[in-house]
């Protein structure tokens, strides 16, 4: 039954993806540019232009270019843009985890006493963020903790072989970035889900029988806030993706971001087409991974 | 307008929307709004800043617009003559700023006004419309939300590099299925209420029950999705324009920034806080207006003040 619900959902992602791709590839076919020469360079003879276009099959009909990067992609043609995507993973991963987490500690802050300081700081905290563009969030902590105080780089893990080595110190500014600019959207949610779940009969119960505050918390009001914490994540993955460009560029970190924009502003579409669905890729994928962890968490829910 | 702020609250939507005292409810409604602390803090901001930024120009203009290149007055500290300091290119950053906040604050109302509309129509389509109609909606703007709004910002950005009209068009169209939504699940909740019922079997047209009886109502979640619609534009025309497409020349609080950047590397760190921290203050007086008129048009909803 989940393998026929998995199969389904996986068989509707793929089309998504071509769907994105076919949009693209139209895109740029309509665009008023002889990308042929653009990339054969300035000093280009006719003769050289017409080789690059049919080396890259530009002479051929729209379906058949289609065609021919369908043929590509089973042959492996989409390694350059996956590895681009590498780096813009690990930062995405990484700082889900951390905006979690924060957002959840946040959250039990303004559950465990309502109205007090803390709740009240925690509001604050959530709304100040909400105000901050990511790149302003991002400067603000480079500047503090990279310029003034000197702890830790200024920039994420470039192409620089020192900076690869020192990986994790490098990776702090811009996942602790990413997650703050999270914070902003699921703290709202994290907080009503567990004030609903507070409200309901099984938190009264385990409350009755004598359970200690923290093992309420954990146990019976956290687990259950967590299913419309998990949609609202795999959701926001498309939000996040806007903030991760930012903060590629701020960071001057390699990514899915620089690597889109640097192959538009060089004419290189067929780069440009295969980021873009490396994007559709993962956010779509994401949402998918969303929905059947949602599934698996709470047995009520009927596959459809 | 001052007739459709005064129609039943959700909480009481028993009352028919043209009752006799839809004049008192106004007054009413203008007295609630006025001890509501968030409404007085976001407008003020909300004017301030309008003022620095269509207004200052007029008054203080020190070589603001200018592209020339004085090497010898990059990155002056803040003084008497320059308030804020110079920036990268040697111009006065307080001028830079006034000049900067017109593109943003404009672009973002704009988008933000088309966005809200077409979130409106489609979502009062889909939540009045039947299921065929509300399905077809809802897939549209889950296709919508699935692709990362800049993308298909930045791919015609750089191809086509349109005037700032053409940005404003495409980012609201990647902006609206928040509002579609919202307005959806409230039009869901209120077509079956019996004051719609009455509109409908008094024989009211379509247009005119959609418009007088269900919009009314409407208005504080459009308030609130509004806010939210206005922060994400303006967010999304920021980073576009921070990582080099976006918004067209002349220099805007997210260009000042990205070119600014720069100089903190060298110690000039007061030229980059500006921009920032204006963009903070834009969101907030918007959030903050909107938190302020949600609550006097409806006492009774949820949620918590944020001032």
């Amino acid at each position: 039954m989940i393998a026929q619900y998995l199969a389904r959902r996986l068989l509707e992602a793929a089309l998504a993806v071509l769907v994105v791709a076919l949009l693209v590839f139209g895109l740029f076919h309509l665009m008023p540019y002889n990308v042929a020469a653009i990339l054969a360079g300035p000093r280009a003879t006719a003769a050289q232009v017409a080789a690059t276009a049919a080396a890259l099959g530009l002479n051929l009909p729209l379906p058949l270019q289609f065609l021919r990067w369908l043929g590509d992609l089973a042959s492996g043609g989409m390694a350059l843009a996956v590895q681009m995507a590498m780096p813009t993973l690990e930062l995405l991963l990484l700082a889900s985890a951390v905006g979690l987490a924060l957002a959840l500690g946040l959250a039990e802050l303004q559950v465990r006493a309502p109205g007090s300081v803390w709740d009240r700081l925690a509001a604050t905290a959530a709304y100040v963020l909400y105000t901050l563009p990511s790149f302003w969030v991002g400067f603000i902590l480079i500047y503090f903790f990279a310029i003034e105080l000197l702890w830790l780089p200024a920039t994420g893990p470039t192409l620089d072989p020192a900076s690869q080595r020192a990986w994790p110190l490098y990776m702090v500014l811009p996942v602790l970035t990413l997650a703050l600019t999270t914070i902003a959207t699921w703290s709202g949610g994290v907080r009503a889900a567990i004030e609903e779940s507070l409200r309901s009969d099984y938190v009264r119960t385990a409350r009755a029988k004598g359970a200690s505050e923290r093992r309420l918390f954990r146990r019976h009001i956290l687990r259950n806030a967590l299913l419309p914490v998990i949609t609202t994540a795999g959701m926001s993955l498309p939000g996040l993706f806007n903030n991760i460009i930012a903060i590629e560029y701020l960071f001057a970190m390699p990514g899915l971001g620089a690597g889109l924009i640097g192959a538009l502003i060089a004419f290189d579409f067929g780069t440009a087409v295969d980021l873009v669905v490396v994007i559709a890729v993962v956010t779509v994928l994401g949402s998918l991974v969303a929905d059947v962890c949602y599934v698996l968490a709470d047995p009520r829910i009927q596959y459809r | 307008m001052t007739r459709g702020l005064s129609k039943a609250p959700a909480s009481s939507p028993e009352l028919p929307p043209d009752a006799p005292d839809a004049r008192r409810g106004a007054l009413r409604f203008l007295r609630r709004l006025g001890r509501q602390r968030a409404f007085w803090v976001g407008g003020g901001l909300l004017a301030f800043l309008l003022v620095f930024s269509f207004l200052g120009p007029l008054i203080f203009a020190y070589h603001a617009g200018e592209t020339e290149i004085r090497v010898a007055q990059q990155f002056l500290p803040p003084s008497l003559a320059h308030p804020l300091g110079t920036n990268v290119l040697g111009q006065d950053e307080l001028a830079q700023m006034m000049i900067g906040g017109q593109a943003p604050i404009l672009a973002g109302f704009e988008a933000t006004a088309i966005a809200a509309a077409i979130g409106i129509l489609l979502g009062m389509a889909a939540g009045y419309g039947g299921a065929a109609a509300d399905s077809l909606l809802m897939r549209a703007s889950d296709v919508v939300l699935s692709v990362p709004q800049v993308v298909p910002i930045l791919l015609l950005d750089a191809l086509l590099q349109p005037g700032t009209q053409v940005l404003v068009l495409v980012v609201a169209l990647t902006a609206w299925p928040p509002m579609a939504r919202a307005v959806r699940a409230r039009t869901l909740a209120l077509r079956s209420l019996p004051f719609m019922e009455a509109a409908r079997a008094g024989g009211a047209p379509l247009g005119r029950t959609l418009r007088r009886h269900l919009l009314p109502n409407l208005l504080d979640d459009i308030l609130v999705t509004g806010a939210q619609v206005f922060a994400n534009v303006v967010l999304v025309m920021a980073i576009t324009t921070f990582v080099g497409l976006g918004l067209p020349p002349p220099w805007n609080w997210a260009s000042m920034f990205a070119g600014d950047m720069n100089g903190v590397l060298g110690g000039q760190w007061w030229v980059v806080f500006p921009p920032g921290i204006a963009f903070s203050l834009l969101l907030l007086s918007v959030s903050l207006l909107s938190e302020g008129l949600r609550h006097a048009l409806n006492p009774a909803y949820g949620g918590q003040a944020a001032a």
